[in-house]
């Protein structure tokens, strides 16, 4: 029964605050002190959704060759708290172009579009709940109005998991980068253990030979085993 | 072995519109049974300003408060789910039906309800609320304990659409003054 999973309190300082220093617009938009938790069949149900084509996972195969910058390849694994596989989970994931840019038409910013770039994938995890995404390394980018911030390399992944409880929106970022420390949003997670989870994780073993870096990713949905109820 | 879930970034202003289809709005076909409605508002932060390009996604049961995919009686034609990124005023629309009175999960039903999850550029979670039909019976024990202020700005108010349909009309007020009542995670 799906009632019958547990949703232990989440770990002080493992997600960010609301609202978060040296990026104003968070506290305009932070809500104020929140309501305990709803457990109910409609918490822990949620959408189902259908397979993209292959062809979604591959951003970097443009009509007039390859895309330009730092080809990786990243394999997301989506688990839950138990570590199980979730098979069926949608993950949509965006980023900027090797300049920095984003096909989109908020980011105004004068920076080289690449013709050949796709900044959009999206697929659906397979049995072992691991979807695979061809890309390029993003470049940084200044957000606009502020005092020199830049926001260092970063790709986005947004995860549909197997109830309304388990949603996840999060940006996932590379390690070392010298920007990383400096960056409000990812410093808005308060304990550097939850901010070292944000962090590609390389491994050749998932690479393409001569060809791209190879990059793991686990994505820990909300979700527990079900438990026989005590009495 | 335990895993602690991962953070939560903000979705950003560069969402890509790729991702949104023509029907990602429409949480009910107009074949599905109930009545059908206009789910309708405009996402605010605290000063009242629109907040535009903001990821609204709503969960809800159909007609007889049964869940897609997870009660095979369910009407076929109720997704049940829905997602929308609101305009440049901050408006978000969805087509659908008044979901009926939902099993709690234990012995109890809950009043006919939408289950709401909010992202924005700035927003560092997102944000999970509920928006409630008006003029249900159903005693509700989550809904009966809320102030009046509070049930205010979670029961929507029927109205009606550009089209003459019914509409249910329910801003969403982020911020911490007054704003619309959320859950934490």
């Amino acid at each position: 029964m799906t009632t019958d999973k547990i949703y232990d309190p989440l770990p002080e300082g493992s997600q960010p605050k609301y609202k978060t220093a040296g990026y104003r617009r968070t506290s305009t938009l932070a809500p104020g002190e929140q309501m305990p938790p709803l457990r109910t069949l409609t918490e822990l149900t949620g959408p189902h959704f259908e397979t993209p084509p292959p062809v979604d996972q591959n951003l970097v195969a443009g009509v007039d060759g390859l895309a330009i910058g730092q080809l990786i390849r990243i394999v997301v694994r989506v688990v839950d708290e138990d570590d199980r596989p979730q098979p069926g989970a949608l993950i949509e994931l965006w980023q900027a172009n090797a300049a920095g840019k984003y096909q989109h038409p908020v980011d105004q910013r004068k920076a080289p579009i690449d013709g050949n770039f796709r900044s959009w994938g999206r697929g659906l995890a397979d049995d072992k709940g691991e979807v695979v995404f061809l890309t390029i390394r993003p470049g940084a980018y200044p957000v606009p109005n502020t005092d020199g911030w830049w926001r260092p390399p970063h790709i986005h992944v947004s995860a549909y998991g197997s109830s309304f409880v388990s949603r996840l929106v999060t940006q996932v970022y590379f390690p070392g980068d010298p920007l990383n420390d400096l960056d409000a949003i990812l410093q808005g997670v308060p304990d550097p253990k939850a901010r070292e989870r944000l962090m590609l994780v390389p491994d050749e073993s998932v690479g393409l030979h001569e060809e791209a870096l190879g990059y793991r990713f686990d994505l820990v949905l909300r979700g527990r085993a079900a438990t026989p109820l005590e009495n | 072995m335990a895993r602690i879930p991962t953070a939560s970034q903000t979705l950003g202003p560069f969402y890509s519109y790729e991702f949104m289809r023509d029907d990602d709005p429409v949480i009910a076909t107009t074949k599905a049974a109930g009545q059908h409605v206009t789910l309708k508002g405009r996402l605010m932060d605290k000063n009242g300003g629109p907040v535009r390009e903001g990821l609204i996604e709503v969960w809800q049961a159909d007609s007889d408060g049964r869940y897609a995919g997870q009660d095979p009686a369910a009407d076929p034609e109720v997704r049940g789910f829905g997602r929308c990124l609101t305009d440049i005023e901050g408006n978000f629309a969805f087509q659908t039906i008044i979901p009926g009175a939902s099993s709690s999960g234990g012995n109890s039903l809950q009043a006919p309800h939408f289950a709401v999850n909010v992202f924005a550029s700035g927003l560092m979670r997102h944000v999970t609320t509920r928006i409630y039909a008006p003029g249900s019976d159903i005693a509700d024990s989550f809904l009966d304990g809320l102030s009046d202020a509070a049930k205010t700005v979670m029961l929507a108010r029927s109205g009606r659409g550009a089209d003459g349909q019914q509409a249910l009309e329910a801003d969403i007020w982020l911020g911490d003054e007054g704003g619309t009542p959320s859950f934490e995670e």
